[in-house]
């Protein structure tokens, strides 16, 4: 492994650390859930896309708060 | 480079889930990108008011100012951030009302434009932290557009 490479996976490692791993966890529950041959149904995603519109909906009102000068 | 590693990253997931039906596909990559903006929303927060505090235009943080994090940065950001709720709404609802066969929304496009905003507002605040969060939000944001081109 060249010391390139080296870099390159610290960086990549350092990017994943830095990120969060509530984030990840997030996305692993969603990769996991939805992995290749795991085909969801339609119903599921839509759950899915409900709560995550009730809950942007909820953090649009509280920025909108937030940005009044 | 970061902003390509996480690019990368994010699409390599996508190209094994291929057998995957596009509207899964979809969701999951938006999803993803949501989750994203979540976490950026977050860490702004925490910038502004490290102690929970209901919504409020105005940094509590001694840091923030000295960081760029300043009210009147705060409040543009926060106007940024309604933006892109908006338009995540607007994904989320065209998505669940999407059927195969249908135009693909172009509300994703949208949504992809207000996080390039979001990144480009922020560039004055001196935090890595926030940074690295709000790069992820337009790479992720990226991956999302490009699963609508790879149908």
């Amino acid at each position: 492994m060249t010391p390139e490479q080296i870099q390159g996976y610290v960086q990549i490692v350092s990017i994943l650390v830095s990120m969060g791993a509530d984030v990840y966890g997030k996305v692993g529950e969603l990769i996991h859930r939805f992995s290749p041959g795991v085909v969801a149904t339609e119903e599921e995603l839509n759950d899915i896309e409900r709560q995550g519109i009730a809950d942007s909906q909820r953090r649009m009102r509280e920025r909108e708060e937030m940005g009044r000068g | 480079m970061k902003t390509v590693l996480i690019a990368i990253l994010s699409l390599g997931t996508l190209a094994a889930c291929q057998s995957v039906p596009l509207k899964q596909r979809v969701s999951t990559t938006h999803q993803i990108a949501r989750s994203a903006v979540v976490e950026a929303d977050d860490a702004e927060r925490r910038l502004c008011q490290p102690a929970p505090s209901p919504a409020s235009n105005h940094c509590t943080n001694p840091v923030a100012a000295s960081v760029g994090l300043t009210d009147a940065k705060h409040q543009e950001l926060s106007r940024k951030f309604a933006e892109v709720y908006r338009l995540d709404i607007a994904a989320g609802n065209a998505i669940v009302t999407w059927r195969a066969g249908d135009p693909v929304p172009t509300s994703v496009q949208d949504f992809l434009a207000a996080a390039h905003d979001l990144l480009t507002v922020s560039q004055s605040v001196q935090s890595t932290a926030l940074a690295t969060r709000l790069q992820a939000v337009v790479a992720r944001a990226q991956a999302l557009a490009d699963v609508f081109l790879l149908r």
